[in-house]
């Protein structure tokens, strides 16, 4: 059985969200860190919901939006090899 | 050259140019899915990842080290990592080796040791230059929480207290020993001539790469997953079980000098426990593969022939000579189990 590893939002108000992270890798060019995950929910066809955000290793503040289209087909091969 | 083709090649291409380093990935994808790119989680105050993603990646620079000794053999060292090892398996190796600071040192031969490695400071000191490749696969398997002031090492947790390093809940040193032994006798030790250390922690660990195979080992140890070893073993042994079989190989490792005047009571009591738990779990694990058809019934009695064979029926450390396996315990054993087979029970005679 392979761990689970779990990434825990906590918002302002001090509520806690578990995510599931499904990768984590670091991008050469942008010499930023990346993670894919998800809550396990899916949508109404059935699909798997999948997020992806910047994390920053020695931050534990901060999860930025991932900006450029480069960056999410970076994401998107990753998932494809997770296939 | 068809399309596919140039793509292929292109593609590789572009990974060499711009390279992405995986550091984790989880179970594979076995359901469609859509990535949300427009969601972005609320008003986070805190982001908790688990210890072994809190890293970053560097490109490896050993041009601090001065003893140009000392830095051929980080250099060989950090070749065969790469070479050997994915990048996931990595990250605690790449976290660690541009600081890390090398010093000869003698005083640690005071307990004992021709090196030590301080995961605190990233710190080896050493005597003998052959200890090195040890201590290095200590530096490439450690990181340091420094809020819980916890060291997660190999197989092994060690809380470093504010007043004394050794006051707190350690567990699993005498494995992470053993295992970090037989990485540097197996990757370079072995065919440059230098002798094994921690042998009886050795030994133990070999037994234990029957059951946990050697891949999953050596990914569970560079990561630093003390607790992915302890849910692999899960399958075949509970918890409780595995819990006093790590913590047995502790006391083992413990004692190990004071054992070499006297014959301890203790040591040999968790000898006998510690070969009993690979036995046991190893037969677990062979009963398993049987019902789910993977291996005959001849193949089931001949592995267990051959591991009762190679774990032996006892050890010598320091002076004394433990005997673990008497005729009499190892039928307990397999009678606890249900083995009643002739081949076996005589194996067990001789």
């Amino acid at each position: 059985m392979k761990e689970k590893k779990i990434m825990k939002l906590t918002d302002k108000n001090g509520e806690e969200i578990e995510y599931e992270i499904m990768s984590t890798f670091f991008f050469a060019k942008t010499k930023k860190n990346y993670v894919i995950y998800t809550d396990n929910t899916k949508d109404k066809q059935g699909n798997l919901n999948i997020y992806a955000s910047i994390y920053y290793p020695s931050d534990d503040t901060r999860l930025d939006n991932i900006e450029t289209e480069e960056e999410w087909n970076v994401v998107e091969s990753i998932l494809e090899k997770l296939k | 050259m068809d399309i596919d083709k140039i793509m292929k090649f292109s593609e590789i291409f572009i990974e060499c140019l711009i390279p992405v380093i995986s550091l984790y990935t989880s179970r594979k994808l076995s359901s469609t899915y859509v990535l949300h790119k427009d969601y972005k989680p609320k008003d986070i105050s805190k982001v908790n990842l688990p210890v072994e993603l809190r890293q970053k990646y560097t490109d490896v620079d050993v041009s601090h080290i001065a003893s140009s000794k000392v830095k051929k053999v980080v250099l060989e060292f950090t070749t065969l990592l790469i070479e050997k090892f994915p990048p996931e398996l990595l990250s605690n190796f790449y976290n660690n080796i541009n600081e890390i600071n090398i010093k000869k040192n003698h005083g640690v031969l005071l307990i004992a040791a021709d090196g030590m490695y301080s995961c605190k400071k990233n710190k080896i000191n050493y005597s003998a230059i052959n200890s090195i490749y040890h201590e290095l696969f200590h530096m490439a398997s450690s990181v340091y929480n420094e809020r819980k002031r916890l060291c997660y090492s190999g197989f092994s947790q060690v809380y470093y207290s504010p007043i004394n390093r050794y006051v707190g809940n350690n567990i699993g040193f005498g494995i992470n020993e053993g295992y970090t032994e037989l990485m540097a006798y197996r990757y370079f030790e072995r065919e440059r001539g230098i002798p094994i250390t921690y042998e009886f922690e050795v030994g133990v660990v070999e037994h234990l790469e029957k059951i946990i195979d050697q891949k999953e080992m050596e990914k569970l140890y560079l990561t630093a997953n003390l607790m992915g070893l302890i849910n692999n073993l899960e399958e075949y042994a509970s918890l409780d079980d595995i819990l006093d079989f790590i913590t047995r190989v502790d006391l083992v490792n413990n004692h190990y000098i004071d054992n070499f005047i006297f014959p301890n009571n203790k040591m040999k009591e968790s000898i006998i426990s510690i070969y009993r738990f690979l036995l046991k779990t190893y037969i677990v694990k062979l009963e398993k593969q049987l019902d789910r058809e993977i291996i005959t019934k001849e193949e089931f009695l001949d592995k267990i022939k051959r591991y009762i064979k190679a774990l032996g029926t006892s050890v010598k450390i320091g002076r004394h000579i433990y005997e673990y396996f008497t005729r009499e315990n190892l039928f307990a054993i397999l009678k606890e189990i249900n083995i009643d087979n002739e081949e076996i029970v005589n194996l067990c005679r001789k």
